[in-house]
């Protein structure tokens, strides 16, 4: 009984929002009256939905390449660098996982604007693969220690330089890990309000600092449609991942 | 390693102290400009005025009272998970992480809904009598904060509910303890580094939500964080937000020590 109550209030308020983006009436109330999809045509429709949508999935995008290139070898180095400065480096790659996201937000906005970058993409690149890089490194570090080294001690001794070593038996070794590291920063980057409501401007806004403003002000059930659409991607990937790395293993 | 080292220099180390070096700075309210200076007048004023004092311990008793509900609905969660029918688990494992992949901007703007004073559970809660506003109160933050921070807690106690070892609880319920009694005597002292490490977590978490008090307290629940975000976006009082931001830094490493005081001590 008490598990039915919890499991309701868990799945209660998204099962609201996708209820209600089939609803015919012209404002949103639960439980919505009718059916039709008529929302997700008017959602498709609104320029500002569908253009946060597009900069929400090339930041994304950006945000997992620019971790992953950068997060890898950062992995790696710190890693085979070992002893205090390794941990030290770790720790510090590590910490927008604890820290404040408010605060970061504020930083980045102080800086951004003395420069110039602030309500730009790349301002909200910079500061999206600070808060999702550490998903993909937390990752791989973990591929890495269950990596033989002797492997690489063998590779060395068949005179093989570093970065072959690295590319040809590092790399695929730690695919999975490196994919769903990947994973979590696209999602991460894709769902994040936070940080971007600092750095939001009207050439720059993703999908959910957009749906936070309309939430604000109007009560028009095309936001519902087109968070349902968020919902169905965040999940779809996840999915997917899941899917992908039971085959892996 | 040299490239994430130089994008964290910059887009990390460089930002956070700005923010300690901003909250030293002076703001004149009249011309609205921010004056270089090294002074302490806005940390003095969050620190002694009525009005911050009021404003940090909201945001101090919101996270508290969200992390003993989030706590009181994961025991039963994790109980279920590790201890119930097969065939539970994976449905159960599966309500708890589905939310932590839906953005919280989605999941608060399904409370929104809900809790709308034309909404089913307004309605309700006034039959019964009960004067609460659920929506753009204190109630609706706590009700959004314990829905999106709680799978912290949940994950955390599952994990430490997995160590204990059940022959232990059957071992006290054949000397003759009811389940309950088995169950504080023996499996909640178990469960308690899992109960320290979900309890910092969602205290700290939902201490620093931001999207969840603006849009379920609408204007009129400020706590720390919406302060923070209202100086910086709308008063342009950067050295005002900068000091609230230390303040909330301040209060997130002391909430973070007492679990690695807890590890010393056991």
């Amino acid at each position: 009984m008490i598990t039915a109550v919890i499991i309701l209030f868990v799945i209660a308020p998204l099962a609201v929002v996708i209820v209600s983006s089939f609803t015919t009436e012209g404002y949103l109330n639960f439980p919505p009256q009718g059916f039709s999809l008529k929302w997700y045509g008017e959602a498709f429709g609104n320029d500002s939905f569908t253009q946060s949508l597009i900069t929400s999935a090339l930041l994304g995008l950006s945000t997992t390449a620019v971790s992953v290139i950068c997060g890898v070898p950062a992995a790696f180095g710190v890693s085979r660098l070992g002893g205090r400065l390794g941990f030290a480096l770790e720790q510090i790659f590590l910490s927008p996982l604890t820290l404040p996201a408010v605060i970061l937000g504020l930083g980045a906005l102080f800086v951004l604007t003395s420069y110039g970058y602030n309500g730009t993409f790349v301002g909200g690149l910079l500061a999206h693969v600070i808060v999702a890089s550490p998903f993909v490194l937390r990752s791989v570090l973990a591929g890495l220690q269950s990596l033989d080294r002797r492997l690489e001690d063998a590779a060395h001794s068949l005179g093989a330089g570093s970065f072959r070593t690295f590319f040809d038996i590092v790399l695929p070794s730690i695919r999975g890990s490196i994919i769903s590291g990947a994973i979590f920063a696209f999602v991460i980057s894709f769902d994040e309000a936070v940080v971007t409501l600092f750095l939001t401007s009207s050439r720059f806004e993703t999908l959910p600092v957009t749906i936070f403003s309309y939430v604000q002000y109007s009560n028009d059930p095309s936001v519902a449609a087109i968070s349902s659409v968020l919902v169905c991607i965040s999940v779809v990937i996840v999915f997917l991942s899941t899917h992908f790395s039971t085959k892996e293993v | 390693m040299l490239p994430l080292t130089i994008i964290f220099i910059i887009g990390f180390l460089l930002p956070m102290l700005t923010v300690l070096r901003f909250s030293f700075d002076q703001f004149d309210l009249g011309t609205g400009l921010q004056i270089p200076a090294w002074s302490l007048d806005q940390i003095g004023i969050v620190l002694s005025s009525p009005l911050y004092r009021s404003l940090v311990l909201r945001t101090l008793s919101m996270a508290a009272v969200t992390t003993v509900i989030a706590a009181l609905l994961s025991y039963p969660l994790a109980h279920l998970i590790n201890r119930g029918p097969r065939v539970l688990r994976g449905l159960l494992l599966a309500v708890v992480l589905t939310p932590m992949m839906v953005s919280v901007v989605v999941k608060t703007f399904g409370w929104t809904v809900l809790l709308n004073s034309n909404g089913l559970l307004q309605s309700f809660v006034s039959d019964l009598g009960i004067p609460v506003q659920l929506l753009y109160s204190p109630t609706g933050v706590v009700i959004g904060l314990v829905h999106t921070y709680m799978p912290f807690m949940a994950m955390s106690l599952i994990a430490s509910y997995a160590t204990a070892d059940p022959r232990l609880e059957d071992a006290a319920r054949s000397l003759g303890s009811t389940p309950l009694g088995a169950f504080f005597r023996i499996t909640l002292p178990q469960t308690y580094p899992g109960l320290v490490a979900g309890a910092v977590l969602t205290f700290v978490t939902s201490m620093s939500a931001l999207v969840t008090p603006q849009l379920l307290g609408g204007g009129k629940v400020s706590t720390i964080v919406t302060s923070i975000y209202d100086q910086a976006m709308t008063s342009q009082n950067w050295p005002l937000a900068s000091a609230l931001g230390i303040v909330l830094m301040v209060l997130t490493a002391l909430i973070l020590s007492i679990q690695v005081v807890f590890r010393r001590v056991n």
